[in-house]
């Protein structure tokens, strides 16, 4: 990644700084009930961070300097790894136990859902409403679309690390190759492209996953397509909406990409399978989030660098946006603990502020989720080696009104277990369309709220 | 199978006489000592655990905060639940792998380990026991590998032997759970073998010359000598099969997760998911404790119809 | 080796193949670059051969840390659970008491506890007691596995006659000097056994340190491998080499033990 030396901090940092320490700070001393607990004010305090990514291990690391010198605290912090689910698992049977609760962690968007059973969040998490009002214009500058996966009731427990957005991954050579115009504006006109591809090519365009294991990743596929047609799982109240004439179009629309070879199974989008249909050009292009550039693509197939291009995903004949968003990991606080300020603080000093968030996506790659951000010169400077050179922030720039938002329920974990079922049904065709629509939701209500 | 329950069972003894000591009453306090560190650490770590489990059968409880008490509300809604019933079959399919499947191979590499004058019996029994001894997250990463549909090994030889092999293991509902008993064979049979063929290194040359002298073909000798001697043998395997099956979890939760479709959810992964992905404890708990009155209930039957389980007395 | 034995050697065979094949694959693909492990046709000799997979595992990732824990938890839990099984077998074995039969199936009960139903309660009941720890709690709450008592009175019963109980008493001996001089040295072989078998269980135990260690210093083999492989690179040539590195020493263990582990494991089963 090349950059243009670093521009001065814009303003609003300090503004953003003296917030967290006002307002936020009487927050979170009002919510400290009582306990043993003594809320440490300033001076040296270590905080335990949990999370799954050493990426994000190394993004806090390299934060500290910055928290320590914009504010009282001389932080230091103690890093505990695992895996998504089971930071998760792990957090609740500590707070049960009553101790050995980290400060600060990392929840992987889908891991996040359990958080919302009951009043677990309430009770665990530190609610960060007052301190985003405590930061002028902050409120105005997060992106609604990336708190309402981590909200409830009005209540934001997490900040995301990321916005995102999907886009269309190709190979630029062989869509040349392959006689692709650039003018395909539509999923429609690019599912016929993508048959006749198929056809004399044997390549397709556009992947499912099917990963028998991972119901998660096989409604990911979906999930994409769903989102950007405009339709959605749960609304804002958490109430089961996937039932809808959006949601069959979607799914029929990947059905009859499946029989014309539009479309291509992979078992797993980080697997071996996936790898070698990248590396034998039988996956020229699919939708998907802008992490999966690092993720899938860099780690799968470097020698393929150059080459690959990202667009704007086409339209919907029938209407909705240009983008959905996909995966995230939201930073939470724990609630009642004697560095439940620190460690608030230490989010605000570096998960939040402009500077924060150009580091974090030169650092990881994830972009993003202040609307202000966007307009640093440094990003829109930034190109893309791995796409061949590509200045990618006009494009994020123009994607982000539409991302839309993505609102999750506790029972997320069961849907997923009985839409990807269904899924792979209707790809294999032994249920039309609707009828696993039909049947998701018949299935999910006869779980939820067990 | 999640833990491996190994060893020999209670025996299938028959009751001895009364030994001298035991008549002697300044003795009576020594078997409590010396059981007593036993039963201290199951009290502790075993009996309160189960009894809070059945507490919170009968509760409401995210996993955090307090319990909300709901009666016999979470044995009612499993009655009903299409999941629990769905792993309840897995279950018992998975069990009667084991049973049917597991038990009759291990058996018959057993006779042929037991054939005289074998050569290298050592390393044969060797290499068929490594399975049980490798990691399960080894096992998992391997068979993931060795089912994936493009590149596994299985479709692999599949290929070069028949000359097709777009198998799809793990993403079929029926060839997922295929892969499971594939695996759970793999695992347990060489295990399973050593059992049978110290049961046949046990049986009485004389009974088989005998059964020669009489002109017993070989399905007669088998059925009419060997059968018979392995009973306690076979009646221990049978039963700790069971057992292990009945509490299936790593196998499908490293290999399929318990898909696709549920088709390869057992009930201990039910349990899991209830507790560890849905945060409803008390609704885990009480499908464990119906897991635990099935699986106690028949492997009590078991016992008592093959005689196993009882105390040295 | 006659003609006739042909068609068992070929099954012997076959199952030799079918039984290692998976794992010599693993290791085979623990030597090779990651783009090269799911290459097709599979090759079984790694071609380019490379052993950056292990360099990087022992000095990126803290794998001697994790495997001196694994290690050091199932030592300690192998010889305490040992002892603990003698005590309580024998006392099974040679002793008449009130209420033996039903202490006996209480225990026999046990074996069919689904591991999940007493996960959470016992992970909180450790923890609320202060008892937390991982070396504590890795440790003590599996010393006492009911199969363990099951296998040594058997072979008390079995290889232990009460005349040399007898005897000693007579000398003059304590029941416990009975039980440490006269049981526990006849007792070898099939302590051997369980101690394999105990080694194994808490070698490669899995959901339980998952759940009980939040403290990565102190992840388990098992643990830490998971953790490497779920984290969102999907490091499979890592893994694949630390999941080789890992079985190592549990199959070195079984290879060399294995006459005391596969007879005392049966001696039981099959003179009942």
């Amino acid at each position: 990644m090349s950059y243009p030396p670093a521009a001065p901090a814009p303003p609003t940092r300090r503004a953003l700084l003296r917030g967290a320490l006002g307002l936020g700070t009487a927050a979170a001393l009002s919510a400290c009930g009582g306990g043993s607990t003594t809320l440490r004010t300033s001076g040296d305090v270590t905080l335990g961070l949990w999370t799954h990514d050493p990426g994000y291990e190394t993004f806090f690391e390299k934060g500290i300097p910055d928290a320590d010198r914009t504010g009282d605290f001389r932080y230091h912090l103690k890093v505990t790894r695992a895996g998504a689910p089971d930071i998760v698992t792990k957090l609740l049977a500590q707070a049960v136990a009553g101790r050995g609760t980290p400060d600060l962690v990392g929840f992987e968007i889908g891991s996040f859902p359990r958080m919302l059973r009951g009043d677990i969040a309430e009770r665990l998490l530190h609610d960060f409403t007052p301190d985003i009002e405590a930061v002028p214009g902050l409120k105005e500058d997060l992106l609604p679309a990336r708190t309402a996966p981590f909200s409830r009731d009005g209540r934001v427990y997490a900040f995301d690390s990321d916005t995102p957005m999907v886009v269309y991954f190709h190979r630029r050579d062989l869509f040349e190759k392959y006689g692709l115009p650039e003018s395909m504006a539509t999923w429609e006109e690019f599912a016929e492209a993508g048959a006749r591809v198929h056809r004399d090519h044997g390549a397709s365009m556009c992947v499912v996953s099917t990963v028998g294991s991972d119901p998660g990743q096989v409604v990911q596929s979906f999930q994409m397509l769903l989102y950007q047609r405009g339709g959605a799982f749960f609304d804002a109240d958490g109430a089961l909406v996937l039932d809808s004439p959006e949601a069959e179009e979607v799914l029929r629309f990947l059905c009859e990409g499946l029989r014309s070879g539009f479309v291509v199974e992979v078992s797993d989008y980080y697997g071996a399978g996936m790898q070698t249909a990248l590396k034998a050009g039988r996956v020229i292009g699919l939708p998907m989030a802008i992490w999966y550039k690092n993720y899938g693509l860099v780690t799968n197939v470097p020698e393929q660098k150059g080459r690959w291009r990202v667009r704007a995903l086409p339209r919907f004949a029938g209407g909705g946006g240009v983008t959905a968003a996909l995966g995230g990991t939201g930073f939470g606080v724990v609630e009642d603990k004697a560095n439940t300020r620190a460690a608030t603080e230490f989010l605000f000093r570096t998960w939040l502020t402009h500077e924060g968030q150009v580091r974090r996506f030169t650092e990881t790659g994830y972009l993003p989720t202040r609307r202000s951000v966007y307009e640093d010169a440094r990003l829109g400077a930034y190109e893309d080696d791995f796409c061949g050179g590509q200045r990618l922030f006009g494009l994020y720039r123009s994607l982000l009104p539409d991302v839309p938002p993505f609102h999750q329920s506790p029972d997320q974990s069961i849907l997923y277990d009985v839409l990807g079922g269904n899924l792979l049904r209707a790809y294999h065709g032994d249920l039309s369309p609707r009828q696993a629509l039909k049947q998701t939701a018949a299935d999910f209500r006869d779980q939820a709220g067990r | 199978m999640t833990t491996t329950v190994a060893g020999p069972p209670g025996a299938a003894r028959a009751r001895s006489a009364p030994k001298e000591e035991e008549r002697r009453p300044r003795r009576s306090w020594a078997p409590y000592l010396f059981i007593s560190p036993f039963y201290l650490l199951y009290a502790l770590f075993m009996l309160v655990p189960v009894g809070v489990s059945v507490w919170l059968s009968l509760t409401e409880w995210v996993g955090l905060g307090a319990p909300r008490w709901v009666g016999l509300r979470n044995y009612r809604l499993l009655a009903t639940d299409i999941s629990f019933h769905r792993a309840l079959g897995n279950t018992a399919v998975f069990v009667l792998v084991a049973v049917c499947l597991v038990v009759p191979l291990a058996l018959l590499i057993a006779q042929a380990l037991n054939t005289r004058g074998l050569r290298v019996r050592d390393l044969w029994r060797t290499a068929y026991f490594v399975p049980i001894v490798v990691s399960p997250i080894l096992v998992a990463l391997v068979f993931g590998l060795v089912f994936d549909r493009q590149f596994g090994l299985a479709n692999a030889v599949l290929r070069a032997l028949f000359g097709s092999g777009g198998v799809d293991w793990l993403g079929d509902p029926d060839l997922a759970r295929v892969s499971i008993a594939l695996v759970m064979l793999w695992r347990w049979t060489g295990y399973l073998t050593v059992f049978f063929l110290a049961g046949l290194q046990n049986v009485p040359r004389e009974l088989y010359e005998a059964a020669a002298l009489d002109g017993a073909g070989r399905l007669r000798t088998f059925t009419t000598v060997t059968l018979p001697a392995l009973k306690p043998v076979t009646a221990f395997v049978v039963v700790t099969s069971f057992i292990c099956a009945a509490q299936i979890f790593e196998e499908p939760y490293l290999l399929t997760g318990g898909g696709p479709a549920e088709s390869t959810l057992s009930v201990t992964m039910f349990i899991y998911r209830a507790a560890f992905q849905r945060q409803q404890f008390g609704y885990a708990a009480a499908a464990a404790v119906v897991l635990f009155v099935l699986v106690f209930g028949i492997s009590r039957l078991v016992n008592r119809l093959l005689g196993i389980g009882r105390a040295a007395s | 080796m006659t003609r006739a034995r042909l068609p068992l050697y070929a099954f012997l065979i076959l199952l030799l193949v079918g039984f290692l094949a998976p794992l010599v694959w693993a290791l085979s693909g623990s030597f090779k670059p990651r783009g090269e492990i799911f290459g097709y046709p599979p090759e079984l000799l790694p071609d380019p051969f490379t052993l950056d997979n292990y360099r990087t595992l022992l000095t990126e990732q803290s794998f001697g840390r994790w495997f001196l824990m694994s290690t050091v938890v199932a030592v300690v839990a192998t010889v305490v659970s040992v002892f603990v099984c003698a005590l309580a077998g024998y006392g099974f074995a040679k002793f008449r008491f009130a209420g033996k039969q039903l202490l006996f199936n209480v225990m026999f009960s046990s074996l069919s506890i689904p591991f999940a139903v007493i996960l959470v309660p016992l992970f909180v009941i450790l923890v609320k007691t202060g008892l937390g720890s991982p070396w504590f709690a890795l440790i003590v709450p599996w010393v006492a596995p009911a199969f363990g008592i099951f296998m040594m009175q058997q072979y008390i019963v079995q290889s232990i006659p009460d005349s040399v109980l007898e005897a000693a008493r007579i000398d003059g001996a304590s029941e416990f000097g009975v039980f440490r001089t006269i049981v526990l040295p006849l007792l070898r072989p099939s302590l051997g056994a369980l101690g394999v078998w105990q080694f194994l269980q808490s070698y490669n135990s899995f959901l339980w340190p998952l759940v009980l260690v939040s403290d990565s210093s102190q992840y388990t083999l098992p643990l830490g491998l998971q953790t490497l492989f779920v984290s969102e690179q999907r490091q499979y040539d890592l893994v694949l080499a630390g999941a080789v590195l890992a079985v190592l020493p549990a199959v070195a263990l079984f290879v060399l033990l294995r006459k005391q582990l596969l007879e005392g494991l049966s001696t039981g089963a099959v003179k009942g």
